[in-house]
């Protein structure tokens, strides 16, 4: 870090650095909002048992989990476009000792999510180098490499028609329901923890400036690769389950697609609010398939439409929006500056 | 060999139409691919279910894709003032309507423009389909009108003034808006061009925008940001690469070593090869 000796240092910033974790939104309305909507969906399965809601519930706390790594990973300044890529690692980390081996689930789960982590952090240190654009097209290249070396891997990852043949950790759907229900929310309660303690202000002074941020002593590239490791054990677990769910790892579920997509849930909801994933993959993911099931080969209009809508009414995602009405309703006097906030700039 | 040397006028075009929009209006235009792919599609119902002749459906197709182009920078593309989360929304939208609207329509199996002119020419002891050359032909054509537009021309000077400093350009009289929407016009029309090429030489799937944009994103990574003289090197290299190699290797491995290439120099040298900061 040599360019830190240039840099005249700016006490008033690292100051406000320092005092970001005071200035934290009031908590308490929201997690009991967050309570009841986690009671309701425990007792939900009484009711929908077996059905497709399920599945796509099921799927549902999945993605909730794989967006929020991405943010995880995003709050350091990072705009990772390989998350598919990670959750790949750990689907054929789990999937090719499961078939080919016959090892238990319960024993290559978490080796997927290990595996996700190993790899992600290794590959975030030659990427820790690249910055904004670069590291976005980086890290698109790096997913692609990703998916092309398993679709080259010959009998072993099963080629691109995927390797099917994965072991089920259940007979029972309900149990699936619980599973990633409880994981969900185990990993939200993680990744709380981490966005909000010492170590979240740390990735958040990152990304608003690593000059500033070095010159307090907070270093780039360690942070930068911790929030890497970070993200990419949650997508990897995910990755890792979601293949054992659907008996198959096939390369197009980890692609450039899936990626993007996640990234639009993420967008949807807000990248700036911790929630915005989870409320992302609720309009998303949840509402076209309940909702709009009927129209079948028709449903990526629905969901492009929502899209275009979101784009051009909330450029902050649902969340800037949630935002921007509290902020009218609840502090009048503050509202120019809650305006200010929400469009972004 | 002249595959070799088509693919690369294929993605030399899909290349500079896209380097053409990330200099001027600072979108990654990720509806490049969809844009391809759409208009080849849309070559092949004029010429297959209208019955029109080649001749008369590749401009035809290459206009719509323009006047296309105007319509997504005007009510698309401006509205969002180049905010790199909501032009991806925007960008995701857009493709995904219109591959699903031809996956819809035309079902996902493979379809191919029939060729606009029948017959083998011999090159010395090679035979090489017509249509193929003349493909080529056309290719070398616009790629140097498109040289010759962006050196000599008046609003080739104003784009290359907008791409150096946009507020600069607005203060010499260069209306942003117009340059905006004559780049948009320009790099969807350059790819249609691409994707009719590709939709005549190749099988038609309502998935091989996803394919070619990878392509086009390795190619501008490896020519470097913001080069424009990079992108015809680079391109030329990616034709041998995608052209020759899969004739002694695997698809797949191929794929792997050319991303693997790209991934290293973007940690290098993450300019590009002709790229400056």
């Amino acid at each position: 870090m040599s360019e830190v000796t240039k840099i005249s240092p700016a006490p008033e910033e690292a100051a406000r650095i320092e005092e970001a974790p005071k200035t934290r939104p009031r908590r308490w309305p929201r997690l009991s909002m967050v309570g009841a909507l986690a009671v309701v969906l425990a007792l939900l399965p009484l009711g929908i048992s077996g059905s497709y809601y399920m599945h796509v519930l099921i799927l549902a706390f999945m993605y909730v989990v794989i967006a929020s790594s991405w943010r995880a990973i995003s709050i350091s300044g990072q705009f990772n476009i390989a998350i598919g890529a990670f959750m790949g690692i750990g689907a054929y980390a789990t999937a090719i000792p499961s078939v080919w081996l016959h090892w238990s689930p319960w024993v290559t789960i978490p080796l997927g999510a290990v595996a996700a982590t190993i790899v992600g952090a290794a590959l975030a240190f030659p990427f820790a180098r690249l910055r904004t654009i670069y590291y976005a097209m980086g890290t698109l290249f790096l997913g692609y490499v990703v998916i092309n070396l398993i679709t080259a891997g010959g009998k072993t990852t099963g080629m691109s028609t995927g390797l099917g043949g994965v072991q089920p950790l259940f007979s029972d759907r309900t149990y699936y329901y619980y599973l990633t229900f409880g994981l969900m929310i185990v990993s939200m309660l993680c990744m709380y923890r981490f966005e909000f303690s010492r170590i979240g202000v740390r990735m958040k002074a990152v990304a608003q400036s690593h000059e500033v941020a070095a010159s307090v002593g907070i270093g780039e590239r360690r942070n930068r690769i911790l929030a890497v490791a970070f993200g990419s054990f949650f997508a990897g677990l995910m990755g890792a389950v979601y293949c054992h769910y659907q008996g198959v790892a096939s390369p197009s579920s980890y692609g450039l697609g899936a990626t993007l997509w996640i990234i639009m849930y993420i967008l949807v909801g807000g990248i700036n609010s911790f929630w915005g994933p989870a409320i992302g993959v609720g309009i998303l993911l949840i509402i076209p398939e309940f909702f709009f099931r009927d129209l079948k080969g028709d449903l990526p209009y629905v969901t492009a439409a929502m899209l275009l809508i979101i784009a051009f009414t909330m450029p902050e995602g649902i969340a800037g929006l949630v935002k921007l009405v509290r902020g009218r309703i609840f502090d009048r006097g503050r509202r120019e500056e809650v305006r200010a906030d929400a469009s972004g700039d | 060999m002249i595959n070799v040397v088509l693919l690369g006028v294929v993605y030399i075009l899909m290349g500079v139409g896209f380097a053409f929009i990330l200099n001027l209006l600072g979108i990654f235009n990720l509806a490049h691919g969809a844009i391809f792919m759409s208009a080849a599609y849309g070559c092949y119902l004029l010429v297959v279910k209208l019955g029109l002749p080649g001749f008369v459906a590749f401009p035809l197709t290459v206009l719509a894709a323009a006047a296309f182009g105007v319509l997504v920078e005007r009510f698309l593309f401006r509205p969002m003032k180049a905010d790199f989360n909501r032009t991806m929304m925007v960008c995701i939208a857009l493709s995904t309507i219109l591959v699903t609207t031809f996956n819809r329509f035309l079902g996902t199996r493979a379809l191919s423009i029939p060729p606009f002119l029948a017959g083998t020419t011999g090159i010395g002891p090679y035979k090489v389909q017509t249509d193929r050359i003349l493909a080529f032909a056309i290719g070398v054509v616009i790629l140097v009108a498109i040289i010759l537009f962006v050196d000599r021309s008046r609003w080739g000077a104003q784009m290359q003034a907008v791409t150096q400093n946009r507020e600069g350009a607005a203060l010499q009289g260069i209306r942003f808006g117009r340059v905006a929407a004559i780049a948009c016009a320009v790099g969807f029309g350059l790819a249609a061009i691409g994707g009719v090429f590709m939709g005549s030489l190749y099988n038609l799937t309502p998935f091989i925008g996803d394919v070619t944009l990878i392509k086009v994103l390795m190619l501008v990574i490896l020519a470097g940001l913001g080069s424009f003289n990079g992108i015809f090197y680079v391109g030329a290299l990616l034709g041998v690469l995608y052209g020759a190699l899969p004739v002694v290797l695997n698809g797949a491995v191929v794929d792997a070593l050319a991303s693997i290439m790209v991934l290293a120099l973007l940690v290098i040298r993450p300019r590009g090869f002709f790229g400056h900061e």
